[in-house]
């Protein structure tokens, strides 16, 4: 009982932290959506007869996902390999994986934009090597953009993945050998299923993040790589209409919150989560 | 030897002192400390450093009011300061490209022009919230290696893919690029506004698939140096080919704007603003900030006192000024929302 009570005391704080700074603010953007006090939904019906927003909220949410999968395809197998290594040996392998988040993003933009051009790094090596005759088109389309995110995202599945796999008992797996499982079995019956909480967590945030992306896509893609924050961004700086900048927001976040409950559902959250 | 001769007294007082130096703001209030200082909010960088030593530091030395400066102009934080009758800001150079909706939603005091000499400052830029301090253009630029058998002049040259051949940079917005739309397709630049906006982006749609749309200003440098464009729209130019960079640029079809002085609305140094306002139009300091950063002086007494070889690159001069039109703030206050989105559906079309 007085454990709980402490507990309860402890976590007062950050609560008290995240409802005035966070909740609180975001019920005001809200309110203001509809603007409250005189109700409208002008601003709604704005993001529903134009079709550029619904065009770009999909924009958003395809690109978000393919880089989602891409990184789950990428850091999937980089964190099991990482969780096999020898602890010295995984803490430098570790940093280096976080490495790049030391770097501003819009530092590595412009590194990728030195890769990716026409008369880039990796356009001249191909040409010099008369692979290609006209430089290829690797940048000012989605291909760009995604290269980029991707690489700046990777880390966030990662890091999930890994710590879940190094929470597997590995007794499980000597047990389930022992058992006469081939080592891909294992792998199947036994630690994917045990990995699929921190998988899931790891794709969770990976996409949250990549919906709120908009310099990489505006530096990397080309004209019609637009993405809804950007459309935010320009109706909170340049034309300061915040009642339509929060109804798009707002908007963004509802379509977060029910595809997160459809996501509950499908992927199992649990951390002894029955096989998928 | 001194310190043996301090009595009791002597440390008493010094500490009676100490107290009421430490206590005073308390006692005095904000007031007393607020008339010894002014904020500005700028741009930073070269520009900002430029204003310093032109303006803020000798204006400091002569009123011996202090000015603390802060960057990042936008009109966002303005509104929120004004809105929460909080202001902290006393002064802002603003782009004539915000005016429109900060007056829209009353954020700039009125100007006490009882206080200013406007006599030679450009006419133009003298309104009833804003009054000029600095004039730049967006206008043709291109690196020089890419044309050695003679440059794009106009913007119908630029868009003469055949003639000029190479790749070209597209400014990502529709400020400015739909009106060089329509002075590449022979619209006169005095007919411009209100601009015809279908008619824009028909003739934009030339460079839909192999332009480069940049949306980031330093990004365009880069750009023309590795030669991934060889012409683009730019307001940067100038201060580089006063470096000596490759670069041309041509003042047809120039879109002239200009940044202002203003003073948000509820300012509590409405007084001490008006007196740095009425420093900074001095024609010999404007000439003095082209040492540091190319943009041209509203005071047309300003030009004389300037190395022609900077004048040449600026774009207030009669010469470059009359080649340009006036890019209106007006007509995008009232318009970049809506012309945005078709603009917007237009790219993804």
């Amino acid at each position: 009982m007085k454990r709980q009570l402490n507990t309860a005391t402890l976590l007062s704080v950050p609560m008290l932290f995240v409802g005035v700074l966070f909740l609180l603010p975001l019920a005001f953007a809200v309110a203001i959506s509809f603007d409250l006090p005189n109700f409208s939904v002008r601003n709604y019906s704005r993001i529903v007869d134009v079709p550029v927003y619904t065009a770009v909220y999909l924009r958003t949410l395809r690109v978000a996902a393919s880089v989602t999968v891409i990184c789950l395809i990428l850091g999937y197998p980089t964190a099991y390999f990482l969780s096999q290594l020898a602890p010295r040996a995984r803490a430098v392998a570790v940093t280096l994986v976080g490495l790049p988040f030391m770097l501003s993003v819009l530092v590595r933009n412009y590194a990728w934009m030195t890769l990716l051009q026409d008369t880039g790094l990796i356009n001249r090596v191909l040409l010099n090597l008369g692979l290609v005759e006209q430089p290829v088109r690797l940048m000012y389309n989605e291909f760009g953009v995604i290269i980029a995110m991707v690489n700046m995202l990777v880390p966030y599945v990662i890091f999930p993945v890994l710590s879940a796999l190094l929470a597997i008992q590995p007794d499980l797996r000597t047990a389930s050998a022992s058992l006469g499982a081939p080592p891909f079995q294992t792998f199947v019956k036994v630690t994917l299923p045990l990995s699929a909480a921190g998988t899931a967590a790891g794709c969770l945030l990976t996409f949250i993040v990549a919906l709120g992306f908009y310099i990489t896509p505006a530096m990397l893609g080309g004209p019609n790589e637009m993405t809804i924050s950007s459309l935010i961004a320009f109706n909170v700086k340049e034309v300061l209409n915040w009642p339509f900048a929060f109804s798009l927001a707002t908007t963004l976040l509802g379509a977060t919150v029910v595809l997160f409950f459809i996501y509950r559902v499908i992927v199992p959250t649990q951390g002894m989560g029955r096989p998928a | 030897m001194q310190t043996k001769q301090l009595s009791r007294r002597t440390v008493l007082a010094g500490a009676g002192a100490a107290l009421t130096t430490v206590a005073s703001p308390a006692i005095i209030g904000g007031t007393a400390r607020a008339a010894q200082e002014l904020v500005f909010v700028g741009f930073g960088g070269a520009y900002q450093n430029g204003q310093a030593k032109v303006f803020f530091e000798p204006f400091e030395r002569e009123t011996g009011i202090k000015i603390v400066q802060t960057t990042g102009v936008e009109l966002a934080k303005l509104r929120a300061q004004v809105q929460s009758k909080n202001v902290e800001w006393d002064l802002i150079c603003l782009p004539d490209r915000l005016r429109y909706a900060a007056l829209r939603d009353d954020l700039l005091a009125k100007l006490d022009y009882s206080r200013l000499d406007v006599s030679s400052i450009l006419k133009e830029t003298v309104t009833e919230r804003c009054v000029g301090a600095i004039v730049f253009a967006s206008q043709i630029t291109y690196a020089t290696k890419a044309f050695p058998n003679g440059a794009p002049k106009t913007w119908a040259d630029v868009w003469d893919t055949q003639k000029f051949p190479g790749r070209r940079g597209i400014y990502s917005a529709v400020t400015y690029t739909l009106e060089f739309a329509l002075l590449a397709d022979g619209v006169p630049k005095d007919k411009l506004y209100p601009l015809d906006v279908e008619r824009a982006l028909k003739s934009l749609a030339k460079f839909k698939q192999n332009a480069v749309w940049w949306t980031q200003f330093p990004q365009v440098e880069q750009m023309l140096q590795t030669q991934e464009i060889a012409v683009t729209s730019w307001t940067r130019a100038p201060s580089l080919i006063i470096e000596g960079k490759p670069f041309g640029i041509s003042f047809d079809g120039a879109a002239i704007s200009y940044e202002g002085w203003t003073i948000p609305n509820g300012s509590k140094n409405f007084d001490a603003a008006m007196k740095f306002i009425a420093f900074a139009l001095d024609p010999k300091r404007q000439a003095e900030l082209t040492k540091h950063v190319a943009f041209g002086p509203t005071n047309q007494k300003a030009l004389p006192l300037i190395d022609p070889k900077v004048a040449a690159v600026l774009a207030s001069t009669p010469e470059n000024f009359k080649q340009g039109f006036l890019f209106s703030g007006d007509f995008w206050g009232a318009n970049l929302d809506k012309v945005t989105e078709r603009f917007n559906e237009w790219r993804l079309g």
